[in-house]
């Protein structure tokens, strides 16, 4: 079933429905539908520091329904007011927009905690007569999104009990969601499986998977500048790009998350997801439309389209920080953090090459690295194109030029840069470079709404284009799984110092292309 | 950091900032917009903070055109803002003495972004067709806010009539909020077109206007409205209702922000923050899309039918009367005598006097006997202003145009005797370096600005004190012409005229709603061969094809003539 047959869902629907809202008057918030949200893992570290927030500035910016209700599920023994106090606190602490007691009190009236461990039946009957009453009293016209901010491991429980006290099954005319958080599984196989689970009590269109990188407004930019101007996608192409660099870089070592991170590692946690989806973003085909389904098909065309190195100990490399100064504090190694065996094997900084066999593409690397401890915190994707074929200048004249490129900043100080050649005022001609910088204003993000909020708003509103599905999550495993298995058996992380570019094996990668890393 | 220069040019301002640029390397930032704020010599605080403000998601160059037409001398003072004093935009304040706001465009011109698209702003006085303002022609996007206004619906009236593609106006972002919460509980299940709608708020409150306009106009259904209970302060919408076969989906405002909603089969209230909405989100709103707001467009266009006769301008208001004098010379005499003990009536109750003077055998011969009839009324020059009903669009010195044909008789005598030059608001000639479409822009703009928020094409208001017409045989007035289509343009203030049938064939005119915005109207009419136009005029309005039934004074009109031309009434 595709999204489009589902007509009392989607925004197309509801414009077609609603004489007051004319898709000429762009002013008129989208404000989601009568709701409610359940949500399981409400006193995690996520729950408290992001979606709670978000789930408040919603309400705090009028685009959440005046009945919307949050159902939170956990294993504590609180009342209804004890859960409105630990939300009071969370937003309070976290929230965009600012506290204020009158948007609380209006959030305030819908909030319910049911008490409960995931596999309790009786706890899952409670929580269908909290969503009925919800519906009788509030409004919420039988529409529920489930939150899964859980482990992968406890959504079998989770699902089947769903399933079981009938909430997985909407009434006529309503809705009933699954929004679900990386990571969707740990390879192909364990990805087929999770899915297996979750579809198994939701209808595929009903799954939204969060990638909070997809909600930020410098990844739907990537769209606009490539598909909305001229200027760039005549040159977007193997005929004037010379390689691809995409780098997700992070100055924090792994804090909190030992446990989870030890045995997955970078290239699982943020390659297979935000790294293949910005490289699909950028190396896409121009959809037919911005529809879900046609974007997805492009996304999905350019996934499978990716070749791996044949040899991957040449065009890979994986690294572990080591124990050092890092910008005036003493830090640990990675083997050293709290909850890490001494052992471990598992890589904290990962890059690669990837081909993409198109013709638009063929013969152009995109390389792409992440990791933790690195230089700076920041997110980019450099498109760099290839040398002038003829330089009508003496060779010391451009001696200083390098080569032109396209940096789209995703975070932080998001914007653009284009880098050319430019004479250098005086009576001799020397070119070098110089960037052109657009950036979206010092203070912008001030005003941009969190990823997070966006996505829970789409969600709400069943919009799905930000929102990857499960074919492409497996393609993305299936680039990826060759490459952690020949690590496994093949190759450990080298060391590298905190606070560099990662290990030498990284730069050795590049310059046997002949080709160096951009210092971002 | 503040920088201020007195007695300064527009360009020296555009170097003095290339040149605090350089110094301190402020020019990172893209800059997305020119928004230009008119200011009216009030406060400028507030709208700059809003812009200030709004600069963070829309950084922007914003130029504050600030407007002191009375000020003794001419010239242009600067103030320029940069960095932690200009938020995330860069701004000017341009103080505009006397004379340099002839010609605002240039006073703004080499400070906006090349390229990037402009934006104007009136905080407070709306001009009446944004796009015909010299600074509002050259911008994508128009906002004004009726509301700030002294007649708040009167001025979102006449925005109406002067609507373009383009424009804007704070009273329609304020309802936003609302609008977007009614939208989603029109979807509430089992959704159905409610049959009767009602709105709560004042009547005269133009938000109040639009909500009610846009509901009619979306959902086709007759929308009441409801005036708030007594003590229920605050602006806005306060209330509304939707019946729906199910049940009644209301709202109610119960504090400055919040609003309670109740639905059919509940009845425990929920309520719903809704604060009242500051000036910088509003800005901040209308600047996050440049391309026309069509919506706003069609339910402005809703809430007032449009004028499509202009008899509407004339009917209502006091009937003419007759002042029959022997001969031409007299009716010369009574018209200037009449004359001048209005304007000395109006300084006295404003302070100011306005009388717009005519040329033809009869007007000449009036404006001649007025310096004496001024001085034996106790007139004082200083504040009197002249100005013209029509002007033929000739050389400055040409014998046709009217302003020379008083000249002798009526300008030199009384700038002798005091009168500021700068109060006679002569139309351009073809000197001037203007077409005929800029030359009535220009004119109409001068008159706009005259009036402020208390001009023309809103009904019932005056803003000339004494309006001098002649009367040609074909009953024209000004240059208004019997089935000439020109005459029908209503939007402006002042219209070009092409083809005239009487020659010189390019004129410039005061428009129907402008010659209807005066206290007192006198024709001055003479001669037998004006004798049938006299008389067809005093039968029924009819703008079309007798323009001089159509033209009639707030307080009086009357009809000048002597015994010929009143010789077939």
């Amino acid at each position: 079933m595709t999204d489009s047959s589902a007509p009392t869902s989607g925004r197309d629907a509801q414009d077609a429905l609603n004489p007051l809202r004319d898709t000429r008057d762009r002013r008129l918030p989208l404000i989601a539908g009568p709701s409610s949200m359940v949500m399981f893992g409400v006193t995690g570290d996520l729950a408290r520091k992001k979606l709670l927030p978000a789930i408040y500035d919603l309400t705090h910016r009028g685009l959440l329904p005046p009945s919307f209700g949050l159902v939170g599920y956990g294993r504590r023994d609180w009342s209804d007011d004890d859960f409105a106090e630990y939300v009071k606190k969370s937003v309070s602490e976290h929230s965009r927009t600012g506290f204020s007691e009158s948007v609380f009190e209006q959030l305030r009236g819908g909030l319910r905690f049911v008490t409960g461990t995931f596999d309790d039946p009786a706890a899952f009957e409670r929580l269908t007569e909290v969503v009925g009453e919800l519906d009788r009293t509030r409004g919420t016209g039988g529409n529920h999104a489930f939150y899964l901010s859980i482990p992968p491991d406890a959504f079998p429980q989770v699902c089947e009990q769903l399933a079981n006290s009938g909430l997985n099954t909407p009434r006529d005319g309503s809705w009933r969601r699954v929004v679900i958080e990386k990571p969707f599984g740990h390879d192909l196989e364990s990805a087929r499986e999770l899915n297996a689970v979750v579809e198994k009590v939701f209808r595929p269109e009903d799954v939204f998977r969060i990638d909070h990188y997809l909600g930020k407004e410098t990844v739907q930019n990537i769209l606009a500048l490539r598909f909305a101007n001229q200027l760039f996608e005549p040159v977007w192409n193997a005929s004037y790009v010379d390689h691809v660099q995409i780098t997700m870089a992070e100055d924090i070592g792994i804090g909190s998350r030992a446990g989870y991170y030890d045995g997955i590692g970078t290239a699982r946690d943020v390659i297979q997801n935000h790294l293949l989806q910005l490289l699909a973003l950028t190396a896409m085909e121009e959809p037919v439309s911005f529809r879900a389904e046609d974007l997805r098909a492009e996304k999905e065309k350019v996934l499978a389209a990716i070749e791996l190195p044949e040899d991957l100990a040449a065009h890979t490399a994986r690294g572990q920080y080591v124990s050092g100064w890092q910008g005036g504090e003493e830090v640990k190694a990675y083997l050293e953090e709290d909850g890490i065996p001494a052992d471990s094997a598992t890589e904290t900084f990962a890059a690669m090459r990837l081909d993409i066999a198109t013709r638009r593409w063929a013969g152009v690397p995109f390389y792409l690295r992440a990791g933790k401890r690195l230089g700076r915190r920041v997110t980019e994707i450099a498109v760099v194109f290839k040398r002038a074929p003829f330089l009508p200048f003496r060779s010391t004249d451009t001696a200083d030029l390098g080569q032109n490129a396209i940096v789209i900043r995703v975070q932080p100080d998001e914007g653009v840069t284009l880098r050319f050649g430019s004479k250098v005022p005086g009576t001799q001609m020397e070119v070098r470079d110089v960037s052109m910088d657009f950036a979206y204003g010092m203070n912008f993000t001030e005003e941009s709404p969190e990823a997070y909020e966006r996505l829970i708003l789409d969600a709400l509103l069943g919009d799905p284009p930000l929102f990857p599905r499960q074919k492409e999550v497996e393609l993305s495993w299936k680039v990826l799984d060759p490459i952690t298995a020949y690590w496994a058996e093949h190759l450990r992380p080298a060391p590298y110092r905190p606070g560099s570019w990662g290990p030498d094996t990284a730069h050795e990668m590049l310059a046997r292309d002949g080709r160096t890393w951009r210092r971002p | 950091m503040i920088t201020t220069l007195q007695d300064t040019t527009a360009s020296a301002v555009a170097k003095t900032m290339t040149e605090m640029r350089e110094t301190f390397g402020a020019n990172t930032i893209g800059r997305v917009l020119t928004l230009i704020i008119v200011a009216t010599g009030e406060t400028i605080d507030e709208p700059l903070e809003a812009a200030v403000h709004a600069s963070h998601e829309h950084p922007a160059r914003v130029i504050v055109v600030d407007v002191d037409q009375e000020a003794e001398t001419s010239g242009l003072d600067a103030e320029i803002r940069v960095g932690r004093d200009a938020g995330a935009g860069e701004i000017i304040i341009l103080r505009a003495r006397g004379n340099t706001m002839i010609a605002p465009d240039t006073l703004v011109m080499p400070l906006l972004l090349p390229d990037a698209p402009i934006v104007t702003w009136w905080p407070e006085a709306a001009p009446s067709a944004p796009v015909n303002d010299v600074l509002g022609s050259m911008s994508q996007r128009r906002i004004t806010d009726a509301a700030a206004c002294s007649n708040p619906v009167g001025t979102l009236k006449r925005l109406r009539r002067g609507y373009t593609s383009g424009d804007s106006d704070l009273a329609w972002s304020r309802l936003t909020t609302w609008r977007g919460l009614v939208a989603s509980l029109y979807e509430i299940t089992p959704v159905a077109v409610p049959s009767a709608v009602e709105v709560t708020g004042q009547e005269d409150d133009p938000s109040v206007v639009l909500m009610k306009a846009w509901l009619e106009n979306a959902l086709g259904v007759e929308v009441t409205l409801r005036a708030p209970e007594q003590d229920a302060a605050g602006q806005g919408v306060q209330g509304l209702s939707l019946e729906r076969p199910d049940g009644t989906i209301a709202l109610r405002r119960t504090g400055e922000d919040t609003v309670v909603l109740s639905l059919p089969g509940d009845d425990s209230d929920q309520h719903v923050t809704m604060p009242q909405r500051s000036l910088y989100e509003l800005l901040a709103e209308e600047l996050r899309r440049l391309d026309p707001d069509e919506v706003y467009g069609e339910v402005l266009a809703h809430a007032f039918t449009g004028v499509d006769d202009a008899a509407t301008f004339a009917s209502g208001k006091p009937a003419p009367t007759d002042v029959v004098s022997a001969d031409a010379a007299g009716v010369a005499t009574e018209a200037a005598t009449a004359a001048a003990a209005r304007l000395a009536e109006a300084q006295t109750e404003r302070g100011v006097a306005h009388l717009v003077v005519t040329g033809g055998t009869v007007g000449v011969r009036a404006a001649g006997a007025l310096p004496a009839a001024l001085e034996a009324a106790g007139v004082d020059l200083s504040t009197l202003h002249l100005w013209w009903g029509d002007e033929r669009f000739v050389g400055p010195d040409d014998d046709d145009r009217n302003a020379v044909q008083v000249r002798e008789g009526l300008l030199e005598p009384l700038e002798a005797a005091g009168l500021p030059e700068r109060n006679v608001h002569l139309v351009p000639s073809t000197q001037d370096g203007m077409s005929l479409a800029e030359a009535a822009a220009w004119y109409g703009q001068q008159l706009d600005s005259a009036g402020g928020d208390e001009p023309f094409r809103t009904r019932g208001r005056a803003f000339f004190d004494v309006l001098w017409l002649g009367v040609g045989p074909d009953a024209h007035v000004a240059s208004l012409f019997p089935g000439h289509p020109a005459q029908r343009v209503t939007s402006a203030s002042a219209i070009p005229v092409e083809d005239s049938p009487k020659p010189p064939p390019l004129r410039v005119s005061l428009s129907w709603p402008v010659l209807n915005s005066a206290r007192h109207v006198a024709l001055l009419v003479a001669g037998a061969e004006k004798a049938e136009a006299v008389a067809k005029a005093h039968g029924d309005i009819d703008p079309l094809q007798v323009p001089a039934s159509s033209v009639r004074g707030l307080e009086s009109t009357t009809w000048f003539l002597d015994e010929a031309a009143a010789g077939k009434l």
